[in-house]
């Protein structure tokens, strides 16, 4: 049986390509923002392009704030990637501050403030943990001006960008949060991610 | 450490990938996706498609062919520019199928809107592309629509300034398409040093790679015709550039 990944569409994105990527990998996905749709979904997928506030405000109108958090408490397991990743936490000072869905209970911070963090960069395991640990010396594509601080309780991994360090992956129970684009960055993304799922779905 | 990127350009004309040679001659290539697809075997860290008649004819994004990118499941970033004139046809060629895009007729129309696609698509999805000539020692930015040179970059400055843009694709307008040949005065003459630009326009040798990733602000240098045609080019040049801080050179077999 195909797993369900039920890619959350709270606004803007490039869906069908991560849709694409998904099903490409042997997933069955679907992207929308009904209930209906998502509720039978194995996995929940929070993706991320766009900015954080206009990208709250959304998942709010929607009510899918309070469906993810239906969901997790139902073992839904979940991976935000980027922008997804960081809206899973408490806040965002992006352009002004915006509460968050507080799944993961830290806040998100500039990066830089002369240039964003954009290219192919690769990630320091600072936790066991086996799978990501064989990912550690491959790049992956990161494209962000914001990140949550390294060294947090849920770090798993972390990545230096010029003099400072931030967390690029996040583990808590079944809620994962990558700041990379897994499913853009080629063959070891795409690996990474499929065996991410894998492992948050428990299906060997 | 972020790596320096190598990307490949896909020129469009018309819906077809063509060779541009000066932004005058063009020879067709073949179909964008595909070539697309082939740039990412070959391990391109990102892809720049640029439909250069969008702006021109008023034609708005290439939407098509951004669903035909979309269909064929990259797993490479993608950049699209070309006929982007307004902020909701920005957020549907991101919604259609690419990860950022490359504005160029849009700043000079009405450059005081960008800052609200910034604040929709945060300023790291967002490129300037300039079209550059040096003119007796003297930069001069090309307005496409008008066919006029510019000796100001106020507007740019603007957008630079108050970061509403993260990186600004810096085109050789005179020398692209042919090889070894992008002037490296223009990086000396541009006003803005401390951001990061991407370099295009007659880059076709390890020599000239090496030499613009050793320089800070560099953060990519992209290449059209000679990767889309020349097949493997990409792990070639990765191979001869060990050293110059560069992602591995990856040939995807699950592709083939």
């Amino acid at each position: 049986m195909k797993l369900k990944i039920g890619i959350i569409d709270y606004g803007i994105g490039n869906w069908a390509s991560i849709r694409n990527s998904l099903s490409k990998l042997g997933f069955k996905a679907i992207v929308s923002s009904d209930h209906d749709q998502l509720k039978e979904s194995n996995l929940l997928l929070l993706p991320g392009v766009g900015a954080f506030k206009p990208a709250m405000a959304s998942i709010k109108e929607k009510k899918l704030d309070s469906f993810i958090y239906k969901k997790l408490d139902q073992g839904i397991p979940i991976i935000g990637i980027c922008l997804g990743m960081q809206l899973l936490g408490r806040s965002s000072m992006e352009n002004e501050h915006t509460e968050g869905l507080n799944i993961i209970s830290e806040d998100v911070f500039p990066l830089d403030q002369e240039s964003c963090h954009i290219g192919w960069n690769s990630t320091k395991c600072l936790k066991k943990n086996s799978l990501l640990k064989k990912f550690e010396n491959y790049d992956f594509y990161f494209n962000h001006s914001y990140a949550f601080l390294t060294n947090l309780e849920n770090t798993i991994c972390e990545t230096s960008f010029k003099t400072k360090k931030f967390s690029s992956i996040l583990l808590k129970d079944k809620v994962a949060g990558l700041q990379f684009h897994p499913e853009k960055s080629q063959f070891h993304g795409l690996d990474l991610l499929k065996n991410l799922i894998f492992d948050l779905c428990e299906y060997a | 450490m972020l790596k320096k990127r190598l990307i490949g350009v896909i020129t469009v004309l018309d819906g077809m990938a063509v060779q541009s040679i000066g932004f005058k001659k063009y020879l067709p290539l073949g179909r964008p996706s595909i070539l697309a697809k082939n740039l990412e075997k070959w391990g391109a860290d990102e892809i720049f498609i640029q439909s250069i008649d969008r702006s021109r004819n008023h034609k708005g994004p290439d939407l098509e062919l951004l669903k035909s990118i979309a269909k064929s499941s990259l797993s490479t970033p993608v950049i699209y520019g070309g006929g982007i004139s307004s902020i909701e046809e920005g957020i549907k060629a991101i919604k259609t199928g690419c990860e950022r895009i490359s504005l160029d007729a849009f700043i000079h129309q009405n450059h005081t809107k960008i800052k609200d696609l910034s604040l929709k698509l945060g300023s790291q999805a967002i490129i300037a592309s300039i079209p550059v000539v040096i003119k007796k020692e003297k930069l001069y930015w090309f307005d496409y629509r008008k066919e006029i040179f510019k000796d100001s970059f106020s507007k740019l400055k603007e957008l630079v300034t108050n970061r509403y843009i993260s990186e600004i694709f810096i085109i050789d307008k005179v020398n692209e398409g042919y090889q070894n040949s992008f002037q490296e005065k223009i990086i000396n003459l541009f006003p803005m040093k401390n951001f990061p630009l991407i370099l295009f326009g007659g880059i076709t040798e390890k020599e000239q790679i090496k030499n613009f990733f050793n320089m800070e602000n560099i953060s990519s240098v992209a290449i059209g015709n000679s990767l889309n045609y020349k097949e493997h080019m990409i792990q070639n040049h990765k191979n001869q550039l060990i050293g110059s801080n560069i992602r591995d050179s990856f040939y995807d077999k699950s592709l083939i």
